[in-house]
């Protein structure tokens, strides 16, 4: 047997025998430390800053200028120096996940925490944790990659970076991990998951030992006073998902629009997020920043119904507006303030039709923060251990969860794509769903992929088609113009088409919405796939670009792939 | 050469990996550093500010502001939140506001942090009287009494107790009065003020003796005090000691002439001084003479009560005067004490008459009486 070192019988113990795995482990607890340092710096900047900006009961002209100025300021150097800091910071962290093997750039992560501080400080109604997440996901990458650790691992420090941020910008490190998991990697069974928990752990303490341990919101022990209430509570989350499909479906609309504008107004595009803060301030000061003051003082069951509502209104449409027109801020924080509102006006009512048998108000200002959250980032299991961490109150958690799953399955119906998702499909990103991630499992496309296939050209007339299905020995073949994929023919479709095509092109019109695949997708849906169009070749294409074809799979490849001897043979 | 200067210079001459450990070491040292400062900043920040606010919600407080003191405390305690004079006060102002159910959790907060807190418990005490649960509220002023105070103990003490009593007062609990007056004794010998208000407290609870020593200690320690003198009048009145009270009212007008209500009371000790008949050493003749007189007055006392009523008076209430009458127009050569007690026994029966047809209620004229009925009542 040979001698080992004891150092070597440490490693061994501990199972991490590569190299890179042990290194991945120890940066792992680095980055807990680092993006809690950060984010513990980031949430008091911007809570100072706010508090000196725009302080309470501060005069009209300083609630008007303040958001434009900030916003216009933050704009500036959003367009000039950081293009890649805009928006909430999850998209982007998805982004460099599922994208750019883990890579954020050194600059974009200043660039968030400038840019989001400015913004922020300025009173705009948006959170910080989601730039936060950006912000941790940016320093994991730079020292995944600083460290000299090879693209799997860079990638996989991502979700680490995501989750040791959240832990710290919102004091809860349970739900961190699951966010990381349920959301961002969309695998709760992902092999990360030591890592995750090790960095959210890491980064609570340094959180603690630096601001002490104080939940985020302060609510007094509250307790279901009769059974009737659980049917209020799924009022709360009928009109908490309703509310929540409102937000996002404002939201993506503003983001179209703002979207279409001339590109030299981007810098200027952030304006109006802050102009119609301006105009919000001056009607009530509440809605200016991430108002988590006011969510504690909701939760005391203290705000009168009339505000409360308009809060929420106000809020609904406030922070789309700052969000769409490109400012740097995430809607996490005002999920929770929309969800506290609604939930503090339901309550408010029910509390005077039937006080006998109902809690206090700030009791559904609560459960309505875990209603808003799921409905609108769609993360039913995080937000419910979310509320719980942050309130640290176990009383509510079974109203909690009937409000959170009406409000996750109404916006669910009502709004297909969840907002991150429908964000990406915005700037022409497929990122996978909650349901193709199931998928990826077993065989992947890479794996039996065929490169550097030639696609058919529209001009190639119906003869040289044939001919070329005939030498390729399938029934179908990817029609693209410079490589930018059109179609998928078939040669049923050549033989059943009236009248009868010339070329390739008189088949694309009926063939716009052709079959694709990614290569991280398993060949079971590249099968399915096939099944639906009825071809025997799909393309697999970027996520990033459904028009960009990286190759193709065949019914025969797949065959292959599972050791089909006929199917190796035809291929050979 | 600067900090990251002399960093980066060292990672060069010991390689990239070990320049990499140091410089993330420099970057945590430095995120460590800032962190502590703006924490360090927010802290100091708050906490002028929420003291400002605090003294604010105070004041609003006092002058009887609750609602605003209650926005005002509330800020300063979510600036502050472990501060827990900021909690307390905000409760008070809480419950002063008729925000119980909001007080509550606080208090329990508070009261989890120190079961013991005098201040904390006589907060609970409070607020349990404002949600009307008199018998918690006196378990916890009670705990507030035993409990730690951490400044000034005994005349956080006296107060606690003193609410406790005007509590027990407001509920004319004499027998729970008298409990916790008798500790307050030892407490009040060095105050004047404690002592004067013990006296009257006394006499509340029924104990007119323990009165009359209180007043009689303060007369000598403050010969010049009227209100010392009055008390000691007010408590040998209701011990039915009339000619002492006599001359303790008299002593008292004499320090505060040109005070009516006292000159009223001198009249009515004189007026009982004469009336008594019980006093030791009486001559029989002297005690005929004025329970012939309290026979007289408790008569003519019926007579108005059966005119008032309006209605015809009963066959008891018509052989009761006859008797009296009888009595009155019959008097003996050689009165005795007997024949002075059958009278006052019949002025008795005729007062009882009196109360069972219009009530215990009397007028000032029939004040007199009224408390020289008592003290027979007593003595029998």
């Amino acid at each position: 047997m040979p001698h080992l070192s004891i150092r070597a019988k440490l490693w061994n113990w501990t199972g991490f025998q590569k190299r890179e795995d042990q290194l991945t482990i120890l940066l792992s607890l680095v980055i807990g430390i680092v993006v809690g340092l950060t984010v513990v710096a980031f949430i008091l900047l911007t809570g100072r800053l706010a508090a000196r900006m725009y302080p309470p009961e501060s005069a009209l002209w300083r609630r008007f200028l303040v958001p434009i100025a900030g916003t216009l300021f933050s704009g500036f150097l959003l367009f000039r120096y950081f293009p890649n800091a805009r928006g909430s910071g999850i998209p982007q962290a998805k982004f460099a996940l599922f994208l750019q093997d883990g890579y954020i750039s050194l600059r974009t992560v200043v660039g968030k925490f400038v840019c989001c501080s400015i913004s922020l400080a300025s009173g705009i109604a948006l959170g910080r944790e989601g730039p936060s997440v950006q912000i941790g996901a940016g320093i994991a990458s730079v020292l995944g990659r600083r460290f000299g650790l090879g693209k799997a691992n860079v990638k996989a420090l991502v979700p680490v970076g995501c989750s040791a941020a959240l832990a710290a910008a919102f004091n809860t490190p349970i739900a961190a991990v699951l966010f990381s998991l349920e959301e961002i990697l969309g695998d709760l069974h992902a092999p990360v998951l030591g890592s995750v928990v090790l960095a959210s752990a890491t980064s609570w303490m340094v959180l603690h030992s630096i601001l002490g341990d104080e939940p985020l919101f302060h609510v007094p022990a509250y307790q279901l006073v009769n059974p009737l209430e659980f049917g209020i509570y799924a009022i709360l989350g009928v009109i908490g998902g309703i509310a929540s499909v409102a937000f996002v479906k404002l939201l993506l609309r503003l983001r179209v629009w703002f979207r279409r504008l001339p590109a030299w107004s981007l810098w200027l595009q952030p304006a109006a997020g802050g102009l119609l803060m301006a105009v919000f301030a001056l009607i009530r000061p509440e809605v200016l920043g991430v108002g988590y003051d006011y969510v504690d003082r909701v939760l005391t069951g203290d705000f009168p119904l009339k505000i409360v509502a308009l809060l929420a209104i106000m809020k609904i449409v406030a922070t789309p507006a700052c969000y769409s027109s490109g400012n740097a801020g995430g809607i996490f924080g005002p999920s929770l303030f929309i969800g506290a509102m609604v939930g503090g006006a339901v309550g408010s009512v029910a509390h005077t039709l039937f006080p006998g048998v109902t809690a206090n108000a700030g009791a559904y200002a609560l459960v309505g923060m875990g209603t808003a959250f799921a409905g609108i980032v769609r993360t039913p299991l995080t937000s419910v251990i979310m509320i719980f961490e942050m309130t640290r109150d176990y009383s509510i958690i079974v109203p909690l969860m009937i409000s959170n799953l009406i409000s996750f399955f109404i916006s669910q119906h009502l709004q297909h794509e969840p907002i991150y998702e429908a964000l990406a499909l915005q700037e022409g990103v497929y990122l996978p769903t909650g349901e193709s991630r199931e998928e990826l499992e077993g065989i992947h496309v890479s794996e039996v992929m065929q490169t550097g296939v030639e696609p058919i050209r529209p001009e190639t007339g119906i003869e040289e088609v044939k001919a070329r299905l005939e030498k390729e020995k399938t029934s179908s073949w990817p029609v693209a113009i410079d490589g930018a994929i059109q179609a998928v023919i078939s040669i049923h479709e050549i033989e059943t088409t009236e009248p009868a095509p010339s070329a390739a092109r008189d088949l694309l019109k009926a063939n716009r919405d052709y079959p694709y695949v990614h290569a991280d997708h398993p060949v079971t849906y590249a099968l399915e796939r096939m099944g639906v169009k009825g071809v025997d070749v799909v393309p697999v294409v970027s996520r990033a670009n459904i028009r960009q074809m990286y190759g193709i799979v065949t019914l025969k490849d797949i065959l292959a792939g599972y050791g089909v001897t006929g199917a190796v043979k035809a291929k050979q | 050469m600067s900090a990251a200067g002399t960093v980066a210079a060292f990672a060069r001459a010991r390689g990239p990996r070990l320049g990499l450990i140091l410089i993330v070491l420099a970057v945590i040292g430095a995120l460590a550093a800032l962190d502590l400062f703006l924490e360090n900043a927010e802290q100091s920040e708050m906490s002028v500010q929420a003291r400002h606010t605090f003294a604010q919600g105070v004041q609003l407080l006092q002058s009887g502001d609750a609602t605003g003191a209650v926005e005002a405390l509330r800020r300063a305690h979510a600036m502050e939140r472990k501060n827990l004079a900021y909690e307390m006060e905000l409760i008070a102002a809480l419950t002063a506001a008729g925000k119980t159910a909001e007080a509550e959790p606080l208090m329990n907060e508070v009261l989890d942090a120190d079961r013991n807190d005098g201040a904390a418990n006589l907060i609970a005490a409070r607020l349990r009287l404002k949600e009307g649960n008199l018998l918690d509220a006196e378990a916890y002023y009670h705990r507030a009494i035993y409990g730690e105070w951490p400044q000034d103990g005994t005349s956080h003490r006296i107060a606690a107790r003193m609410q406790l009593i005007g509590l027990m007062v407001e509920k004319n609990q004499k027998q729970e009065l008298l409990a916790e007056l008798l500790p307050l004794q030892e407490q009040a010998k060095n105050d004047p003020s404690l002592q004067s208000r013990l006296g009257r407290l006394f006499l509340i609870a029924g104990s007119p003796g323990r009165a009359a020593e209180q007043f009689r200690t303060l007369v000598r320690a403050h010969p010049a005090s009227a209100e010392a003198y009055e008390g000691l009048g007010d408590a040998e009145l209701e011990q039915g000691d009339y000619r002492a009270a006599r001359a303790a009212f008299a002593a008292a007008l004499s320090r505060k002439p040109k005070d009516s209500a006292l000159d009223a009371k001198l009249q009515l000790a004189a007026t009982l001084a004469s009336l008594d008949p019980t006093p030791r050493g009486l001559a029989s003749s002297e005690k005929y003479q004025r329970s012939l007189r309290i026979l007289g007055w408790a008569q003519q006392d019926l007579e108005k009560c059966i005119q008032m009523t309006g209605a015809a008076p009963a066959d008891t209430q018509q052989t009761l005067l006859a008797n009296a009458a009888l009595a009155m127009n019959r008097p003996p050569s050689q009165p005795t004490n007997e024949m002075a007690e059958a009278l006052l026994s019949l002025a008795e029966r005729i007062w009882q008459a009196r109360l069972a047809a219009c009530g215990a209620a009397t007028t000032n004229d029939e004040e007199p009486l009224r408390l020289v009925m008592a003290k027979l009542a007593q003595a029998t």
